[in-house]
This record gives C-alpha cells, sequence and structure tokens, in this order.
C-alpha cells in the first residue's frame, strides 16, 4: 500500500505544470543564465580571498587557497542553486500537507477518516515529495555537470548525504508552512520562495563574499540556519575539504530537521476545525 | 446502535451551537436531520467524526467511545462532506479508486467497488475527465461516490446534493437506497424536506442546537394539529356560503380574499370531496382547485414558529 501511494503520489506531482516549471525549468534557465553572466569573471575568487582576510585561523586559510587554486571561479554560484532547489522543490510539500490540514482543505477529513494513521499518511507523502525533489536535483546536476561542465568534487556519498537532508529540510519547511489555513496556497508558495531566495542569498547566491561575512559576523546562525548550514556542507564538500566542519554541518541539519519533524507532528496533533 | 449522542454541548465563541443534543439511531435506518442553516447540523457532524472539539456530553459509534484514532470505527465509516474534497490531479476514476484504496487493499475487489460507485452516481462517461472540466453538479456527483465507494457501515451525508439538478438527486437518492438495503446506515443531513421526506426512514428536527422532535415521517405529521388546506378559484361567494363551508366537519377556519376561498382543516379525512359536493350542490362556479397536505415545514412551523429554508 504505502508503495502504491507513494506512486500515486508522484504521478500527481508529474501532472503539475508547474510544479514541473519551478522544480526543473526554472532552475536549468536559472543556472545557465547564471554561467552566462560568471564566464569570465573572478568574483568567486574574489569572495573566497575576502574569506581569507577575515578569517584568522592561518591553517584554514592555507587549506582554503590551496582548494580555491582548484575550483573553477563560478562552482559556488552552482552549489548554491543546489541548495535553493532544496527548497523550491519544498513546494511539493504545501500542497502534499494541505490535503491533510481541516483548515487548508476539505480531503482532509477523508484522509483523517481513513483507517490509516495520520503519520502513515504524512510519511508516504513525504516519502513522495522526496523522491520527486530528489529526481529533480539529479537532473539539475546533469545539466550543471554534463552540459555546463562545472566540476563538481566531493564524494558521491557526501553529496547524497547533503542533498538528501536538504531535500527533506525543504519539504518540512513547504509542510510546516502548508498547515496554515489561514493563506491561500499561492500566497504560501511565494512565502516559501522569499524564504528559500533570500536565505540562499545569505548563502551566496548573488555574491558569494555575502556567504563568508555571515560565517564571520554570525557563525552561530550559519551553523544553526539550515539553509546556510546546507551551503556550507556543499562548500566543504567541494572547496575546503574539512571532515570536521562538513560533518558538524550535517550534525547541525540532522537537529534541524528533527526539531521540524517535531513541530509538523505536533501540528497534526492539533488538526481540528 | 450505531450512533448515539448524549447531551451534547458545543460552544463556538461563546455561543451555544449544541445543546444538550441527544441521538440516537439504530443500525439499518436512514435517518434524517432536517433544519435550516445555522441550526447546528454541520457542527454536530463535525463532533460526531472528531473533527472538533465538543465542551461536553458523549458520543458513541458502534457502541465504542468515538476517538479519531480508532481505526476499526474509522474503517466502517464513509462521509461525503458539503464541500468537495478531491484531488485535481486525479481523474474521476482515479478519485474514486484513491479514496476506495485507503481502505480496501485488494484491487479486484476494489476495483468492483469502484464501478459499483461510479454507477450508483451515473459518471460512466466522465470516468477519464479531470475534476476542473467537471460542473457543479458532476463534481459533487464524484464527492458522493468518493466517500461512499468502500460500502461502509455508517454512510454520514452532510448536505451532498446542493447544485444537483433535481433528476440527478432522485438518482443518487436511489443509489443511498440501494445502499441501505446493502446493509448501511445512513445519517443524512439536508434543508431539502422533500429529499429527507423520500429517502429517510426516521427524521430528527433540529433547531438552536438541537433535535426537536424525532420519529417517522407520519409521526412527526402527527405531532401537529394542522391538517390539509384548500384552495379553491371562486367569482363569488355569498356569506351564507361561507357560513355552511365553516360547519363543515373538520374545518378549522376559512378566508376569501381575491376571488380565492381558502379552507384549513384539522385533521380529518375527505375534506376535499366533501367541500366540493357542497359547493356543487349549492351551485357555486369553480375555477382553479389546490389542495395541500402539511409537511415537515408545517411540522417545524408549528414546532418552532419558524420556516424551513426550502
Amino acid at each position: 500500500m504505502f508503495i502504491r501511494l507513494i506512486k500515486i503520489r508522484l504521478g500527481m506531482l508529474i501532472r503539475q505544470k508547474e510544479v514541473l516549471f519551478w522544480s526543473i525549468i526554472f532552475p536549468i534557465f536559472l543556472s545557465g543564465f547564471l554561467y552566462l553572466s560568471a564566464m569570465g569573471g573572478n568574483k568567486a575568487q574574489t569572495a573566497i580571498s575576502s574569506e581569507l582576510q577575515i578569517q584568522e585561523n592561518v591553517l584554514y586559510v592555507e587549506k582554503v587557497f590551496k582548494d580555491v587554486q582548484e575550483i573553477e571561479h563560478n562552482r559556488l554560484y552552482f552549489l548554491t542553486i543546489i541548495i535553493l532547489m532544496c527548497y523550491i522543490t519544498g513546494f511539493t510539500g504545501i500542497q502534499e500537507i494541505e490535503a491533510y490540514s481541516l483548515k487548508a482543505s476539505a480531503k482532509a477529513v477523508r484522509h483523517i477518516l481513513a483507517p490509516i494513521s495520520m503519520a502513515y499518511q504524512t510519511l508516504n507523502s513525504l516519502c513522495a515529495c522526496w523522491l520527486f525533489s530528489m529526481g529533480c536535483i539529479g537532473i539539475l546536476l546533469i545539466h550543471i555537470r554534463g552540459i555546463l561542465s562545472i566540476t563538481l568534487s566531493g564524494n558521491i556519498m557526501g553529496w547524497l548525504l547533503v542533498i538528501g537532508l536538504g531535500t527533506l529540510s525543504g519539504i518540512l519547511c513547504g509542510m510546516i508552512m502548508g498547515n496554515n489555513g489561514r493563506c491561500k496556497r499561492a500566497t504560501k508558495q511565494g512565502l516559501m520562495a522569499v524564504f528559500a531566495v533570500g536565505s540562499c542569498i545569505l548563502g551566496g547566491l548573488v555574491n558569494p563574499s555575502i556567504k563568508f561575512q555571515m560565517d564571520y559576523n554570525f557563525p552561530v546562525l550559519s551553523k544553526i540556519y539550515p539553509p546556510l548550514a546546507l551551503i556550507d556542507a556543499l562548500h566543504t564538500l567541494n572547496t575546503y575539504g574539512m571532515t570536521q566542519r562538513f560533518y558538524k554541518d550535517i550534525l547541525a541539519i540532522i537537529l534541524m530537521n528533527a526539531i521540524g519533524i517535531g513541530i509538523l507532528s505536533f501540528l497534526l496533533r492539533r488538526n481540528r476545525l | 446502535m450505531i450512533i448515539q449522542t448524549k447531551d451534547l454541548v458545543k460552544r463556538y465563541k461563546g455561543k451555544i451551537v449544541l445543546n444538550h443534543m441527544n441521538l440516537e439511531v439504530n443500525e439499518g435506518e436512514i435517518f434524517g436531520l432536517l433544519g435550516p442553516n445555522g441550526s447546528g447540523k454541520t457542527s454536530f457532524i463535525n463532533c460526531l467524526l472528531g473533527l472538533t472539539t465538543y465542551d461536553g456530553g458523549q458520543i458513541k459509534l458502534f457502541n465504542r467511545e468515538m476517538n479519531r484514532k480508532d481505526v476499526e470505527i474509522k474503517r466502517q465509516i464513509g462521509v461525503v462532506m458539503q464541500e468537495i474534497g478531491v484531488y485535481e490531479e486525479l481523474t474521476v476514476y482515479e478519485n474514486i479508486d484513491y479514496f476506495c484504496g485507503l481502505y480496501v487493499q485488494d484491487c479486484n475487489k476494489r476495483m468492483e467497488l469502484v464501478e459499483e460507485a461510479i454507477e450508483l452516481v451515473k459518471l460512466q462517461d466522465y470516468i477519464g475527465a479531470y475534476p476542473k472540466t467537471l460542473s457543479g453538479g458532476l463534481l459533487r456527483r464524484l464527492n458522493i461516490a468518493c466517500g461512499i465507494a468502500h460500502q461502509p457501515k455508517l454512510i454520514i451525508l452532510d448536505e451532498p446534493t446542493l447544485a444537483i439538478d433535481v433528476n440527478m438527486r432522485h438518482v443518487i437518492l436511489e443509489g443511498l437506497k440501494k445502499l441501505n438495503q446493502k446493509g448501511s446506515t445512513i445519517l443524512y443531513t439536508s434543508h431539502y424536506m422533500e429529499e429527507i421526506e423520500m429517502i429517510c426512514s426516521q427524521i430528527g428536527i433540529m433547531s438552536q442546537g438541537k433535535v426537536i422532535a424525532r420519529g417517522s415521517k407520519e409521526a412527526l405529521l402527527g405531532m401537529i394539529s394542522a391538517g390539509e388546506t384548500i384552495k379553491i378559484e371562486i367569482v363569488e361567494l355569498p356569506d351564507e356560503i361561507k357560513q355552511g363551508i365553516r360547519e363543515l366537519p373538520h374545518v378549522e377556519c376559512i378566508s376569501y380574499e381575491g376571488n380565492i376561498l381558502e379552507v384549513k382543516y384539522r385533521r380529518g379525512q375527505n375534506n376535499l370531496r366533501l367541500l366540493l359536493d357542497y359547493l356543487d350542490q349549492e351551485k357555486i362556479q369553480l375555477g382553479n382547485i389546490e389542495d395541500k397536505m402539511p409537511n415537515l415545514n408545517d411540522v417545524f412551523l408549528e414546532l418552532t414558529g419558524r420556516e424551513l429554508m426550502r
């Protein structure tokens, strides 16, 4: 039954043109646009240099500097786009949770009164959204690596861990936002988009030096705010190669996801008219 | 006993919505809950299904305390609410199959049930259509099919036929009767008294959050003193004839305005024949004749002093 329901939910997601646009077409265009605009520039190098100036740890600076020599100057933008997409595909969580929220949808009555626990149904939705998001990000990675020929480094398990936890974080955000019955779906999606783009700008989407400024000025926030921690984990994986820092980021994201699951289950328990 | 509520109280923002409501629905009944808008029908159903909290009283379904985590109770319930609850991304067939699939795992059994539900609401010509392409009436029919496809022991329908044309309403009501004959107990709320009169074996009349009368249609009509009303178009009616009509059996009062004679009766039989015989005997020329028997609206009017919305 679990797999049958996942198949149905995936089918529903794939049938929605707007979901396909924002999850597949939009990131391809965005990465292509950034590729064209960043060609020949060296903003990322400048940005990393600025980090070198603000970091006091000489060993760390040397390590970063060594790795920077080996990466393309515009790779940092694409790492941020990948995390952006983790949150944009989190839109799917909004519509999935609306089907269970009595204040948001009439379908919720049917789901609540079905002889299957809400935890089971929510987990099913979460899995469907997660698979969909992973698929979309897979397509984006193929585009970045295959068509734009951007070199992405780091081990595959590390990538899977970051993207897997990142999409989960995005979907949980979508679900928590979607549970609100007062706003229309478009409003929730708008808020989610503002949250995703805003967070990724802080993580260096427009100018990578912003990320380093955040790391320096707000070190705790950078570590506990999931989008920034995710971007940092990808940077660590690709650029810094510092295992300890990577696992600290991953631990922070796991912790924040666990808090997200707690908030979601609390909201679902209070799901009444 | 399928449904039993005892002293059910629900307040909303300080206002009493359900006022010590008591109701019992027995197995095999089609129970109609009739009341005007705002009488508490939907609030009652929401409380019954655990969709909202209540402030006092007790609810039992299938002789067990209602708890929306009780899978065994939920397995036996089918619900059709006022709002349309279907997936826009699934076709008519897929929607019914999906919601039926939440109850029935076996693929072949589910296919049979889905076919039966489609047949019941006459959606055979639309199985591949998406909800956004359906009219309001067709959507309502899909909504009903999604709620009853798994053929539960208890079906709760909250004003399900809004915006459905009269012919299709009859088809759906006949379908519900068939489900009842197969063993489903039905709780049906509506403010269309014709629907309630047509299918319900037991009727409860709700007003201001409580059931003020319950029983079969005949029993309810028996609770009121009002009988039939006869209206006859007559060009001229002398006073002595009016007096003669007043003296006929069961006549309660008469009025004559704008060439229309209106005679109200207490309960009794053969009133129209006796009246027509008398007028014929007095050589009175007659125009249109209208004979109106008392209905549930009259019951409601007499019990509450207000009219039901028709």
